[in-house]
């Protein structure tokens, strides 16, 4: 595993021999912003079906282990 | 007349089968049938599917009957069995991403793409096996089985959607939903001897996609035929307003592009990708390729994209980095895979990624995180976005010349089981020539255009200017009228 994660770290490091001065980074290539839908309430899923695929649930909600003494 | 039992109805396209359902000669269930008996009898070898739903399909193709013969229905989909990769959420039908982290996952939901087919009246037969949460290129980390490639059983059917090109090639389903985050979806359609096109980013809707990158991932169709593609492609492209990243455009009828003609097509072949990348009987078939459409009229030249040869740094760097995010979701608390023993919550979370998760997937997420280290923030991840532009500057000048960017889908044809899994750069740089696509949001196709001394398939990559995949068509749709590499069929 250490070796394979090596040879990757080695393969991202030629980017670093790319010049890239003056270039804005791309963060997303899709060009439209503010994608906006009507705020309008509307049912959400029913919890039992969520909880469906819980591993651990009890009474509507996630049973985790203790977080707080 | 009683057509559909003299042929083997799982061979046929959805064009053909459709005409047939027109015409009243068979019927929906007959053809459901034909395609569950094939799979019943090439699963125990080919190992496409992780669930089949048999009973269901039929009770389904029955309905869809009743809705076609009142004229309820009129896609050309309608009746047709198809068959979906495991990370595409399907209603109450387990979703596993063939990983052990979703073995028993049952979503809530269908997928935006899945509600579309249902709606044209499609047939669903079952999930489709896939490489981990669609991490690797041979489908042979999936947590569940091998797939073999229908061609020849001792070889990988390419990867990550390995089920879904091989369950076409072998007439397991008519035609099949896969993902493509850095080639998931051509390179097996090229290795099985498919169709398989990648949409523009932004033209099918992720709502339900089981994210992998999600600025890379797009669904896409794999058919037998370029026709059959641009069929299914017109069923599942569109608005989601589920998905903010799908592109508010009006979509064409995109079968109005299935013309044979190419006349004056002028079509760029980037020298960067040629040459000893690739394999010799590649090469080969590529340049044949190139003169069959050369010959059909079209205007095909060497150009040179000098960021191609940065193609590689800057995918693994930004696919990882959207992964090891989008992995952090597997917590074990509200669906999935938990730990069986634990000591507390943060040994919980440790234990259950650590058990629930394969190889690959772990690789991608250490490598990802690293990237995203506030120490190495600026020299890995900031600078392959950077990267990334000065790739899509190059893509978007070269379209202002070309209509189509051609190259071969992958430098090599289906390697055999086990030959790269201990090497993952090698695997990784196996992708080189259907990353790009995806770095740049374009659309790719890629179709048959030979085959190699050992029978194998190869595949040709037409690639062109983001939401321009009617051009794509009617050159692929050109190509394959004037061959014959699209008629064959594997003889498992």
């Amino acid at each position: 595993m250490l070796a394979s994660v090596q040879g990757t770290v080695e393969c991202m490091d030629k980017l670093n021999y790319i010049d890239t001065s003056n270039i804005e980074p791309l963060e997303h290539i899709v060009t439209f912003v503010n994608v906006f839908r009507e705020d309008k309430v509307k049912a959400s899923m029913d919890r039992d079906i969520i909880l469906s695929n819980a591993p651990q649930h009890e009474d509507g909600c996630y049973v985790v282990p203790r977080v707080v003494e | 007349m009683n057509g559909g039992k003299l042929v083997k109805l799982y061979d046929l396209t959805i064009k053909q089968l459709s005409d047939m359902l027109a015409k009243k000669q068979i019927s929906a269930v007959e053809i459901t049938r034909s395609v569950l008996d094939r799979i019943e009898k090439l699963e125990p070898v080919l190992g496409c599917y992780i669930t089949i739903i048999a009973e269901k399909a039929l009770q389904n193709a029955e309905a869809v009957q009743k809705d076609i013969d009142s004229g309820n229905i009129k896609s050309p989909l309608a009746g047709i069995p198809m068959a979906v990769k495991d990370n595409i959420c399907t209603e109450g039908i387990l979703t596993t991403c063939a990983s052990k982290m979703l073995s028993n996952f049952k979503p809530p939901y269908n997928a935006t793409v899945i509600k579309k087919l249902y709606d044209s009246g499609a047939i669903l037969l079952g999930k489709l096996n896939m490489d981990e949460f669609a991490m690797g290129s041979s489908t042979e980390t999936s947590y569940f089985k091998q797939t073999r490639n229908p061609w020849d059983t001792s070889r990988v059917p390419g990867g990550s959607s390995g089920g879904s090109a091989a369950a076409v090639a072998a007439g397991e389903t008519i035609y099949s939903l896969a993902s493509d985050t850095g080639g998931s979806l051509r390179q097996p359609a090229s290795f099985c001897g498919v169709v398989g096109l990648k949409p523009t980013y932004g033209s099918v809707s992720r709502y339900g996609l089981v994210a992998c990158a999600s600025s890379f991932d797009q669904i896409g169709p794999i058919t037998k035929d370029v026709t059959d593609c641009a069929l299914v492609l017109n069923a599942i492209t569109g608005k989601d307003e589920k998905d903010s990243t799908s592109a508010n455009i009006e979509h064409p009828d995109y079968t109005e592009f299935l013309i044979n003609d190419i006349k004056g097509v002028k079509i760029g072949i980037p020298v960067e990708f040629m040459g000893d990348l690739l394999d010799k009987e590649v090469q080969k078939s590529f340049v044949e390729a190139v003169d069959v459409l050369k010959r059909l009229g079209a205007e095909c030249e060497e150009i040179s994209l000098p960021s191609l040869n940065n193609v590689l740094p800057a995918y693994c760097t930004l696919a990882f980095a959207e992964v090891s995010s989008n992995l952090g979701r597997y917590d074990g608390v509200k669906y999935g895979y938990r730990a069986e023993e634990y000591k507390d919550l943060d040994d919980m979370y440790k234990r259950t990624r650590s058990e629930g998760f394969g190889m690959e997937v772990k690789r991608r997420i250490l490598l990802g995180t690293y990237a995203l280290s506030a120490e190495q923030y600026d020299k890995y991840y900031k600078k392959a976005l950077q990267v990334r532009r000065i790739i899509c500057n190059e893509f978007s000048e070269a379209f202002k010349k070309y209509d189509i960017i051609l190259y071969p889908t992958s430098p090599d044809t289906a390697f055999k089981f086990g030959t790269m899994t201990e090497e993952p750069m090698k695997m990784y740089k196996h992708d080189i020539l259907t990353m790009p696509a995806n770095i740049a949001g374009l659309p790719a196709i890629t179709l048959p255009c030979g085959f190699d001394s050992n029978n194998l398939p190869i595949g040709l990559q037409m690639m062109s200017k983001p939401f321009d995949e009617g051009k794509l068509l009617r050159a692929a749709y050109t190509f394959e009228q004037n061959t014959e590499f699209h008629e064959n069929r594997p003889s498992v």
